[in-house]
């Protein structure tokens, strides 16, 4: 059980987590951009030679699986380490073209400029806050008592399942369902800044340059290997979807991760959001190769703390993080892929049936 | 037409606006410096004009389109992992393209600069760097018949260099070069240019001895000044005192071109500066002041302009903006920007001084 800390703790949370953000700044440099580089260089390999290799599937089939697990690593490298970081302005001191969270778009049904509104903005600035985050259970799922409970929520593992396999298209249209740009009654303090027309305008052109891309073009020049070609891109999505959809779960949906009421975040201090960004995130051990095809969501904390520092410096990072941690008491929940997913189902499962303490007050 | 069609196949396939976008990390890796947006060029040599401004001797690669006699160039180098870019006119005239396949630029090393000095000490012969094209419309007219009177002052002397080497024999120009401490750039060339061309001269004014520029001056070193077409470069007072001077001799405001050189170094600007903040896109001007400090978002907003905006504390990434050019200090990390044009979180950066933000 977490204690909260008081006015002066908090202030010193807010000055040591300060410490360590300033010193990465200020170290940002030919390694970050060295390093941002030679992902893209193996994420471009990666497709270019997975979507060949895959047309040689009529030599012997052994080439078509490689071919797929090669455009596997690529979307996923592209999504994760480089897309999603990209798009935190991580890498924007480099003043690139092309390696800038304006410009970047990825290989992903999700228009990249409603992710930055919906995740950058909403998600990380108000992490697990009932009702604020609309990530925290996707509006699909109940992962806490402080939502109702309802009758869907007693399947909701299957919910949870379908959604992972089509993640892609659920955060592609997250932001079209929290504005209810199709279905249901406007809310009152919608984000005007942009029309419905916009948003359907963009959403569209985005899932069909995808559709193109995976399911029409590459499928057509392959001639002869047309099904072969349509059905590796198909599982390569599939397979980055239920990767993605899983890591991102371990990050925010394991059993210990805290949630927030509105209220208790009004007027919140710095040291108050640090405080609430790491209760909300939950890591995952590994190797090298684990952390970079997280795209360093292993370190789920660290990334809530500075969503802004390049995420290959988390690594770094987290062995001080957890030290702050002790000093202040805080919870620091880390662990094996496999015990934290785990805990992922458990929740999944636990939060589908009421709350036993409300059922028996009433 | 078939433009457009490769940008939307581009898009779909790579998402990226060209295929070279999404090829270029991967032909970096046999062609340094191999960029999709922008062009290469070489190293020939660094010549010291004195000791604070140097000539550098690019030979871009083919695919550069040249230019015309007072236009400028971005050079775009990278320094410990920054694309730092910076804006020079090119010094050398087309004709000297044309034949030898070079351009050259003269840069002075600004004190405390980032770039300036770096690029001095680092550069190297036969290294590669990025260019853009060529921009700009400080240029002579296309078959020009009037007399020109040019004004230049210190390292506003560059364009004209050109634009003198271009036309020596085609037109009649008159020089008026002022320099503190007689610190004349390209003396001997330009004293060489006289002799060989009856239509050109130049006159040296030592600045510290003669004073700026006045009625005086334009009477005694061009008497017909009042006939020419007028090019000005040098620092900006220098150009509005002497815009204003053309202006009360009822020179048409037409027949005045003038070009800034770029922003103050960032050794010359404190935090407590004001001035003007424009918005390009929206041809706005607003004051940014001291007393009540406000960040680039809030006097946008201010202005009635409505940024895309998100979490207003530096975090999301929305509200980021391309700063034409200026100073703006980031209230997040710190740290003042570079003076060049570059991306910008707009809630989290106060303006000092002038700055342009294309908005």
């Amino acid at each position: 059980m977490n204690i909260s800390l008081n006015t002066q703790q908090y202030t010193e949370l807010a000055q040591d987590l300060d410490a360590i953000r300033d010193h990465h700044l200020k170290d940002l440099g030919q390694i970050d951009s060295n390093y941002i580089r030679k992902i893209i260089r193996i994420q471009r390999s990666a497709e270019i030679l997975g979507r060949i290799i895959m047309v040689l599937g009529f030599i012997h089939p052994l080439f078509w699986i490689v071919g797929v697990t090669l455009l596997s690593i690529a979307k996923i490298l592209d999504n994760m380490e480089i897309g999603h970081n990209v798009l935190h302005g991580q890498y924007d001191w480099m003043n690139d073209d092309h390696i800038n969270s304006r410009n970047y778009e990825w290989d992903i049904a999700c228009d990249a400029s409603s992710w930055k509104r919906v995740h950058n903005y909403e998600h990380h600035t108000y992490t697990n806050i009932i009702g604020k985050d609309r990530d925290f259970g996707y509006g699909l799922l109940r992962l806490s008592d402080d939502i109702p409970w309802r009758k869907k929520n007693l399947w909701q593992f299957i919910t949870y399942f379908n959604l992972s396999a089509l993640f892609e298209w659920g955060i592609a249209y997250h932001e079209m369902a929290g504005e209810r740009v199709f279905i249901g009654k406007k809310k009152a303090d919608r984000n005007q800044q942009i029309s419905d027309k916009i948003l359907k305008k963009k959403f569209f052109g985005k899932i069909s340059r995808q559709v193109f891309k995976d399911y029409i073009f590459f499928p057509i020049i392959a001639g002869p290997m047309f099904l072969p070609v349509l059905i590796g891109n198909a599982l390569a999505n599939l397979v980055r979807n239920l990767w993605t959809s899983t890591i991102i779960f371990c990050g925010h949906f394991t059993e210990d991760v805290k949630t927030f009421s509105e209220k208790e975040c009004e007027n919140e201090t710095r040291g108050q959001w640090y405080y609430r960004q790491m209760l909300g995130s939950s890591n995952l051990t590994g190797k090298r190769w684990f952390h970079i095809m997280t795209g360093h969501l292993s370190c789920q904390i660290e990334h809530h703390l500075f969503p802004d520092i390049p995420a290959h410096r988390y690594v770094e990072i987290a062995p001080k993080v957890q030290v702050i941690a002790e000093k202040y008491g805080i919870a620091y929940n880390t662990g094996s892929f496999f015990k934290q997913y785990y805990g992922v189902v458990r929740r999944v499962i636990q939060y589908s049936f009421p709350d036993k303490q409300k059922l028996k007050k009433a | 037409m078939i433009n457009k069609i490769g940008q939307r196949l581009s898009m779909a396939l790579v998402n990226q606006q060209k295929l070279s976008g999404f090829f270029e990390p991967l032909i970096q890796m046999f062609l340094s410096s191999y960029s999709a947006n922008k062009h290469r060029a070489k190293v020939i040599r660094i010549n010291d004009e004195n000791k604070r401004v140097f000539t550098l001797v690019l030979k871009p690669s083919s695919q550069w389109k040249g230019f015309n006699a007072g236009q400028f160039i971005e050079l775009i180098i990278e320094q410990n992992g920054v694309q730092m870019m910076r804006i020079f006119s090119i010094s050398s005239a087309p004709c000297l393209f044309k034949s030898k396949g070079i351009i050259e630029l003269s840069i002075q090393k600004q004190e405390k600069g980032r770039l300036t000095g770096w690029l001095h000490n680092t550069l190297n012969t036969g290294q590669l760097v990025n260019i853009s094209a060529a921009k700009g419309d400080f240029t002579l007219e296309e078959g020009h018949q009037e007399p020109i009177l040019l004004i230049a002052a210190g390292t506003g002397i560059t364009p004209f260099r050109s634009i003198l080497n271009q036309y020596k024999n085609t037109s009649n120009i008159h020089l008026i070069y002022y320099a503190k401490n007689s610190q004349h750039l390209f003396t001997q060339e330009l004293k060489e240019l006289e002799q060989q061309s009856s239509s050109t001269s130049v006159a040296f004014i030592n600045s510290d001895e003669s004073g700026r520029i006045c009625q005086q001056h334009l009477e005694k070193y061009c008497p017909d000044f009042t006939e020419r077409n007028h090019y000005i470069c040098g620092p900006s007072e220098m150009i509005q005192t002497t815009q204003q001077l053309l202006l009360d001799n009822n020179i048409e405001d037409e027949h005045i071109n003038f070009e800034y050189f770029g922003a103050k170094p960032i050794s010359n600007v404190n935090i407590d500066t004001e001035g003007k903040v424009s918005f390009i896109k929206s041809a706005l001007q607003v004051n940014s002041n001291n007393t009540n400090k406000q960040t680039l978002l809030e006097l946008a907003e201010s202005s009635d302009l409505k940024p895309m905006t998100g979490c207003r504390m530096g975090i999301c990434h929305q509200c980021k903006c391309e700063k034409k050019q200026g100073v703006v200090y980031n209230t997040l990390t710190k740290v003042f920007s570079d003076t060049g044009a570059e991306e910008v979180q707009l809630c989290v950066s106060i303006p000092v001084g002038d700055v342009s933000i294309n908005l």
